[in-house]
């Protein structure tokens, strides 16, 4: 039996020919499954495939586009590109499908973008001048870079040298500045050091999402060098994007295995679920509110670390060495429910669709400023589950998502509130 | 070639007559469809017969009667434009008895009697349905649909496969018997559809009008070891229905069925009209059947349990319900019933349902159970309009399949030998019936002018059932005039 | 172009644009796939094609107006729910239309009946859910909880577990159907009345 040599490095494509043609179309992909199914209502965990109904918009179709677009069959065409990148890459069909078979779909999915960009195809228009402003002014919003720490409150203390280094990212830097400012006070709450980057640029997340990656691993091999050169040992992001980028997408882009950065990422909510269990910080004060906790994608299904591999495909698809699936079942989901459930006062309450099952809300990794009505209808569809169990609020870990419910929220007219999880951390604590 | 040759050649002259005596008792039966009379009468003795007459009947355009029991009730088997009566209770051969597969193969000719006592001599039996005529087809009974007095069972009808000669002659066996070599071959004939298109549903319930069967698979079952009856006197109908919605979902209990003092009368009376007379009034105005029974392995652990959860239902849920083994002011009615309830009606006797007057005219159909009340009301309306007698209507309840539908059968017991209450039995019949359907009460099995009445109702379902029977019998040679062809 | 630009137009009026397309990208979706058992063997590449045109019907008034134009313009066409009798369900002549039922979600479920009424885009993880909520439960055929519950009962669908509540085709109670021509056809008690609680009018 012949053996091919594979490995997951996305800018080959060959790695994911077998991944393309063995898909079974069991929706694995686009259905909850099975077991947490909750009936005719919130079946579904693919956005796309929800909204855009054709088969080609899930999973399972587009594993046959690639396949038509290798095989020569498919040329790149609007609808292609639409069947790509209508689709927040949430890793819902990634996690999906490793629940019946071995495939690679994330990854299968990264890697036809970064093709669709090295022909000269994608990304889409409003992708391009995202990297514009990146290149520009070191934030996808191409506002003034100097402006980057203005969300400081006057007289913060902030050291110039701890062991945590926040990495604040572009939205709390300058769209959401009240959680940048919460996650200083918590850490000031718990009499934890942290420090900024000297000078900090975006992550590359829309870079390396959209398939630039050639862009987002210069961003990531600088942005790696600056955090080596202070010596922190860990390195601190609020933003679900962020964290997903530093943690399994820097090392993906790199060659390398996360365990090789040097330095451990975590989100907020892993810190301050520590600090709680070691007492240094106490959610004291009631909050009463019945809420929802929204799994950010990039913090659950997707933050499983990297394990850099290579390898060779033998009998029956069988790999050796032996591969270890990023299913998304490690993912960061404990945490923030832990902390949620200890602020007196407040109910926490679970959707239908949660963990590895959770409905993207449709806006992070590019997808919010290329397809704005697809990101509006995904977050209207999460909040349907949201009112479906009678919470007043809902509560994820990535302004993104924050902001995108909030803004379904106000079209709805509903009197929800969105919350980014550090806002009630800070409304619990003690001062 | 003449017919009458050709029929002589096939069959040959003992199997074969067209004497006007021997026609005549052809043209009519228990039921009030008018008379018709048949042109021959043959009696093949297998299917390659069958299928020779069948073949020249469609060549030549001669209407064919398929005929498997020598009683009927519903009028289905009257010709109603000459032609053939193909009489095939001579076919009447067992011709497997499969218990590993709990499987029977029987001729259509194989009646209740010979195949309840062979079945018997092994320890085995077919559900049955409600006291069927020992001299009935088995086989007809159950392409019929009579429903069976056991609610247990998912299958809800014990037929499985079977080999049917279609109108254009060709032999075809349906399911997994259609496997070459069938019976000598690895698939036993249990699985009743497929491959692909399936052809139960069609050949069922058909009334001889898409092919004629010449045998057929069925299930069997083993007998109980242990069987106890009980009995619940009633007198709210709803309250009763609300009991086996209850219980029957828990499969609890094989036979389950409720009558009314009219029709239990009718089938426990022995001496007439003295005991019929004394149990009519005596009798609770409903009676609950219910037979729970232990089968072949660890019967004794199988009643146990299904005791234990009746009896804790009734008293959180029903304990106005009192549940025993006998009826008051009856002994032994337990005894005698199971005995009624697991046999065929005794060939010596008349009949139940002619016992009591002569004649008798059911109307019967399916329905929600929660709807049974209201539907006996409006009959008893009906009747006391029409001058019927009330205390003389039978009527018969039988939940299907964990009580998920009933079927609700009315007896209208009269004299057939005084036309006045033939005529008013059958203007009767034919009001309840139009009344009843606007109800909701679904005539799945319409027999005479029951069909016309459906049908209408039913346009496009009957016009596309036209377009399928001119596929399959383009003469319109099998027993036309029968439903809506 | 597998329909013509005037029988586009027709269904597009159907079933509005959203619901129609016969760009190659999205007819390739609905490519055959290996399915389970035949994974690898490759024979759905030789005796499938992909559609000519997909389209998404939402009713039953929908699909018969869909299926009235295949006739009078000769397109063949298939109805597709979920896809797994492998190569089956998919199309095997070209420029065929595909009508593709996900939409087609309409649930009830009558508890004290025992029976529930499904669209062809409800799959049976959703029915077995739905029925567990109230203490009831079904049997998921051998085809699997991801497949659409009406074709996988009209095509006899078995499983282990089949003999707790009986074969598929006999649980198959009221039904409406569109036949080829495009007239509907009720069978079962809806012949009758618009009550779909028991199957089986004389025949059919």
């Amino acid at each position: 039996m012949p053996k091919t040599k594979v490995n997951l490095d996305v800018t080959e494509i060959d790695n994911f020919t077998y991944d393309m043609s063995r898909c079974v179309k069991c929706k694995g992909c686009t259905w909850v499954d099975h077991i947490y199914m909750p009936g005719v209502k919130f079946s579904m965990r693919c956005p796309s495939a929800a909204k855009y109904m054709f088969d080609s918009y899930g999973a399972y179709g587009k594993m046959r586009v690639g396949v038509a677009l290798l095989e020569g069959r498919l040329d790149f065409t609007d609808r292609i590109l639409e069947i790509l990148y209508a689709d927040p890459l949430c890793g819902a069909c990634d996690v999906g499908c490793k629940r019946n078979l071995d495939l690679e779909i994330g990854l299968t999915l990264e890697a036809l973008r970064i093709k669709a960009v090295k022909e000269g195809k994608g990304p889409m228009p409003a992708h391009k001048k995202i990297a514009k402003n990146i290149a520009t002014s070191h934030n996808i919003f191409g506002a003034p870079h100097e402006n980057r720490k203005k969300w400081l409150p006057k007289g913060a203390n902030l050291s110039s040298k701890a062991d945590i280094l926040y990495f604040v990212g572009c939205s709390a830097s300058y769209q959401n500045p009240e959680i940048a400012q919460a996650t200083v006070e918590i850490f000031n709450a718990s009499r934890t050091e942290i420090m900024l980057m000297p000078d900090e640029r975006c992550c590359g997340n829309t870079l390396y999402s959209v398939g630039m990656i050639d862009e987002a691993r210069e961003i990531a091999r600088r942005n790696i060098e600056a955090v080596k050169k202070t010596k922190i040992s860990t390195l601190l992001t609020s933003c679900a994007e962020c964290y997903r980028m530093w943690k399994v997408d820097y090392p993906k882009m790199l060659g390398i295995s996360t365990s090789d950065l040097g330095f451990r990422v975590v989100h907020l909510v892993e810190l301050v679920d520590e600090s709680i269990k070691k007492g240094t910080l106490k959610l004291k004060n009631p909050v009463s509110l019945r809420l929802t906790y929204h799994d950010s994608c990039s913090l659950s299904r997707l933050s499983e670390p990297w394990v850099r591999w290579e390898g060779e495909r033998g009998l029956w698809g069988m790999v050796n060495p032996p591969l270890e699936r990023r299913r998304g079942t490690n993912g960061v989901y404990r945490q923030p429910r832990d902390i949620l459930s200890s602020i007196p006062r407040v109910a926490l309450v679970e959707m239908p669709r949660m963990r590895e099952n959770a409905f993207c809300c449709g806006a992070g990794r590019g997808t919010k400023e290329a397809f704005p009505d697809f990101a509006q209808w995904a977050a209207a569809k999460r909040l349907e589950e949201v009112k479906e169990v009678g919470a007043e609020a809902i509560v994820s870990a990535c302004p993104w998502c924050k902001n995108n419910l909030s803004g379904a929220i106000k079209a709805s007219g509903e009197k929800i509130k969105s919350f980014d999880i550090s806002e009630l951390i800070l409304k619990a604590i003690s001062r | 070639m003449n017919t009458r040759d050709k029929l002589l050649e096939i069959v040959g002259s003992e199997r074969f007559s067209d004497d006007p005596q021997v026609l005549e008792r052809y043209s009519k039966d228990f039921s009030l469809q008018p008379p018709g009379v048949p042109n021959y009468v043959v009696k093949p003795k297998d299917a390659k017969e069958v299928q020779r007459v069948v073949q020249f009947a469609n060549e030549h355009s001669i209407p064919i009667v398929p005929i498997s029991s020598c009683v009927h009730f519903h009028g289905a088997t009257i010709p109603r434009q000459g032609g053939i009566a193909l009489d095939l209770t001579r076919m009447d051969r067992i011709l497997e008895v499969d218990e590993l597969n709990r499987r029977v193969r029987i001729e259509v000719g194989v009646t209740w009697q010979k195949l309840t006592q062979e079945l018997e001599e092994r320890g085995f039996r077919v559900i049955m349905p409600l006291l069927p005529h020992s001299q009935r087809s088995v086989v007809t009974d159950y392409l019929e649909r009579e429903v069976p007095t056991n609610t247990v069972y998912d299958y809800g009808e014990p037929l499985q496969s079977m080999e049917v000669v279609w109108p254009t002659g060709e032999i075809f066996r349906t399911g997994s018997a259609s496997v070459t070599g069938y019976p000598d071959s690895r698939s036993k004939g249990a699985n009743p559809s497929g491959p692909g298109i399936d052809f139960y549903r069609f050949i069922q319930g058909a009334q001889g009008t898409m092919g004629v069967v010449t045998w057929a698979n069925l299930k069997i079952e083993s007998i109980p070891k242990i069987d106890k009856i009980f009995f619940a006197p009633l007198s709210d109908l709803s309250f009763a229905m609300e009991f086996l919605y209850r219980i029957l979902p828990r499969r609890i209990g094989q036979e389950c069925l409720l009558l009314n003092n009219v029709n239990l009368s009718v089938m426990v009376a022995e001496d007439w009209p003295g005991d019929f007379e004394k149990f009519r009034k005596t009798l609770p105005h409903w009676t609950l059947i219910l037979v729970m029974s232990g089968l072949s392995r660890r019967p004794e652990e199988k009643i146990a349990y299904e005791e234990k959860a009746l009896a804790e239902i009734l008293k959180n849920e029903f304990p106005m319900i009192s549940l025993s083994e006998n009826l008051p002011g009856l002994p032994g009615l337990g005894r005698k019933l199971l005995g009624l309830l697991r046999k065929p009606w005794p060939k010596e006797s008349t009949y139940w349902k002619n016992g009591y007057k002569g004649g008798c005219r059911s109307l019967f159909f399916i329905t929600r159970p929660v709807l049974a009340s209201k539907m006996i009301d409006k009959v008893e309306e009906i009747a006391a309009k029409d001058g019927y007698p009330i205390h003389d209507l039978g009527v018969y309840l039988q939940p299907i399949e964990h009580n998920r539908a009933c079927h609700l059968e009315f007896n209208l017991f009269y004299d057939p030998a005084a036309p006045a209450e033939t005529e008013k039995i059958r203007t009767l019949y034919s009001k309840a019936a139009q009344v009843l359907l606007n109800e909701g009460a679904f005539f799945s099995r319409p027999y005479g002018d029951l069909a016309s009445m459906v049908y209408e109702r039913a346009a496009s379902y009957a016009m596309t059932l036209r377009r399928v029977k001119k596929i399959f019998d383009p003469n319109n040679i099998m027993n036309p005039g029968t439903l809506c062809f | 172009m597998a329909i013509s630009k005037e029988v586009y137009k027709v269904l597009e009026s159907i079933v509005g644009s959203d619901h129609l397309s016969d760009d190659p990208a999205v007819c390739e979706g609905y490519r055959s796939g290996p399915g389970g058992y035949e994974c690898g063997l490759g024979y759905e590449r030789v005796m499938t094609k992909v559609p000519g045109c997909v389209i998404m019907p939402r009713t039953t008034e929908e699909v018969q107006k869909i299926v009235k134009v295949c006739n009078r313009y000769k397109i063949p066409y298939l109805p597709f729910g979920t896809g797994f009798l492998g190569p089956r369900s998919h199309p095997h002549v070209a420029d065929a239309l595909l009508i593709d039922l996900k939409r087609m979600t309409d649930f009830e479920i009558d508890e004290k009946h025992l029976y529930a009424v499904v669209g062809p885009g409800i799959i049976y993880s959703q029915l077995q859910e739905e029925a567990m909520k109230r203490g009831l439960y079904t049997v998921v055929g051998g085809g699997g909880a991801q497949v659409s519950v009406v074709a996988n009962m009209i095509g006899d669908g078995w499983s282990p577990l089949s003999y707790r509540i009986g074969l598929p085709h006999r649980r198959i109670l009221g039904t409406e159907l569109v036949l080829p021509d495009g007239e509907l056809v009720r069978l079962g008690s809806l012949a009758l009345q618009d009550d779909p609680f028991w199957g089986e009018l004389a025949i059919l």
